[in-house]
């Protein structure tokens, strides 16, 4: 159905919100594995695997949506303009990094990986940033935005292999909540970005709610759990899943709650029956 | 070249939709899919009110969006200016929904009859499979303007060559031409009138024109 007014796009739903949701978080742990846990210890292999399964998920809930799910290796047809179709060809030299980690080892494997994952991050924040019909999409703040976010998430899911008994280095905490600082800062810049006539009116006020959702639940709460003197592991724990949650929350509110289309408008209302014409006219937004 | 472009007159279009019936019937669109469509826009407090009959659908843009995000290529354009969509290479991912500015695209996933859950005797023999799972558009009846250009005909001026659209407006507000040639009716309709493109500061530079006033 079409809508004069913006209204809220439903050909993305859920499904498809997991895609950003476990392949962002996937792609953020994969870069950062590289950088914090050592790549000869054998227990590495198993969070390669649970960093690709988490994009593979991610994947694995697109062809759940698509409508034509026999057809997917169409996918790749066009890396020339898509970024779709580059998404799902860095995501073949994710996994081929992955299981020469699993195979080889070594620095240039899990570096290749690392650099895949961001890359991978980096795909699904164009994927974003090319929907031309949903203004809060749109948007060039949300590339930052969600490379801080499946970053922020990286770091909290590293963060997480401690309860697995992984040795993590000292400032893994500082990594968590830095990144957690740098997601709340481009969350800023994208709600600013998407003020005044940027967006539809039906979106502001759930913008206002996530802003806060950020900033305060998944960016100052975890730098205070991380920032008290009598911090343990527990805290650390407790502010890594605030971080997670939070990211993923965030992601499934602009997919699936905040992706209201354009909407239509008229620049000029006709001038009928000898009358002069009218103003412009934009229904749904009020600048 | 040619370009062919949609101009609907907003001073002559009464909302009748006949149009979009004349679509549904030319394509054969399912239940709900209307390629053609005519907003009713009401503007304006009383006693200042207005109301204003839109027509829209897919715009054939010269940067059209859902043609760049497509993975598939099963959106491409036509030399033509045509957008069109290729069934059976669409994975139906609606990427190129959510880039349309104008939601000019519809996916249907189960077969939807009119009347019951059966289709009527018109409705089977013209029911297409290959439409579903997939995003569909309006193609500027391509198939019709392709047959009449072989005929020698011109899109636009002769009704076999013509959109659905366009040959049924009552009122004359829809007018379908090759806006690169400048004796063609739409070109002077647009030099002769006002005119706006819809959403153009997205720079989609759609082929779809809307006279508001005399120049």
């Amino acid at each position: 159905m079409i809508s004069i007014a913006p209204r809220r796009q439903v050909t993305w739903d859920w499904r498809a919100a997991g895609n950003f949701l476990f392949g962002g978080a996937g792609g953020g742990f994969m870069t950062l594995l590289a950088v914090f846990v050592a790549t000869d210890t054998p227990i590495n292999n198993i969070l390669v695997l649970i960093g690709l399964a988490l994009a593979g998920l991610g994947l694995f809930m697109v062809w759940l949506k698509i409508g034509r799910p026999l057809r997917f290796l169409n996918v790749y047809r066009n890396p020339w303009t898509s970024w779709m179709s580059r998404e799902a060809w860095v995501a073949n030299f994710l996994f081929a990094a992955g299981l020469a980690c699993l195979v080889y080892g070594g620095p240039i494997a899990h570096g290749l990986a690392a650099l895949f994952g961001l890359l991978f991050l980096f795909c699904q924040a164009q994927i974003l940033r090319m929907a031309r019909g949903i203004p809060t999409w749109r948007t060039g703040a949300i590339v930052p935005l969600v490379l801080a976010t499946g970053l922020a998430e990286g770091a909290g899911l590293v963060s997480l292999t401690a309860l697995g008994g992984i040795s993590l280095p000292s400032w893994i905490g500082m990594a968590v909540g830095g990144l957690a600082i740098v997601r709340a800062a481009t969350m800023l810049a994208y709600t600013n970005a998407l003020q005044g006539g940027q967006s539809p009116d039906a979106v502001k006020p759930g913008l206002k709610t996530l802003l806060w959702v950020i900033v305060g639940i998944g960016g100052v709460a975890p730098v205070i759990l991380l920032a008290l003197p009598t911090s343990g592991m527990v805290a650390g724990l407790v502010a890594s899943i605030l971080v997670i949650l939070t990211g993923w929350h965030m992601k499934y509110q602009i997919v699936c709650h905040l992706g209201h289309y354009q909407g239509l408008a008229l620049k000029h209302e006709p001038a009928r029956g000898g009358a002069a014409p009218g103003t412009s006219s934009r229904p749904g937004w009020s600048e | 070249m040619t370009r062919y472009v949609m101009v609907a007159d907003l001073r002559r279009c009464v909302g009748c939709q006949t149009c979009t019936a004349a679509c549904r019937h030319a394509n054969a669109t399912p239940t709900g899919v209307q390629w053609r469509r005519v907003l009713d826009m009401e503007t304006g407090e009383y006693p200042d009110v207005r109301r204003t009959f839109v027509p829209v659908g897919c715009m054939h843009c010269e940067d059209p969006p859902c043609m760049t995000v497509c993975p598939t290529t099963a959106t491409r354009k036509r030399d033509d200016g045509i957008v069109t969509i290729d069934y059976d290479l669409c994975i139906g991912c609606t990427y190129c929904d959510v880039a349309c500015p104008y939601q000019a695209r519809y996916k249907v996933d189960k077969a939807d009859f009119a009347y019951s859950d059966k289709p009527t005797d018109a409705e089977e023999a013209r029911y297409d499979p290959k439409r579903l799972g997939v995003s569909t558009k309006c193609d500027f009846c391509a198939a019709k303007i392709d047959a009449g250009l072989e005929k020698g005909l011109t899109p636009g001026v002769d009704p076999e060559a013509t959109p659905a659209c366009a040959n049924s407006c009552i009122a004359g507000a829809l007018h379908f031409g090759d806006i690169e040639d400048p004796n063609s009716n739409v070109s002077k309709l647009v030099a002769e009138n006002e005119s706006f493109r819809m959403h153009e500061e997205l720079g989609t530079k759609p082929g779809f024109y809307y006279l508001w006033d005399e120049s």
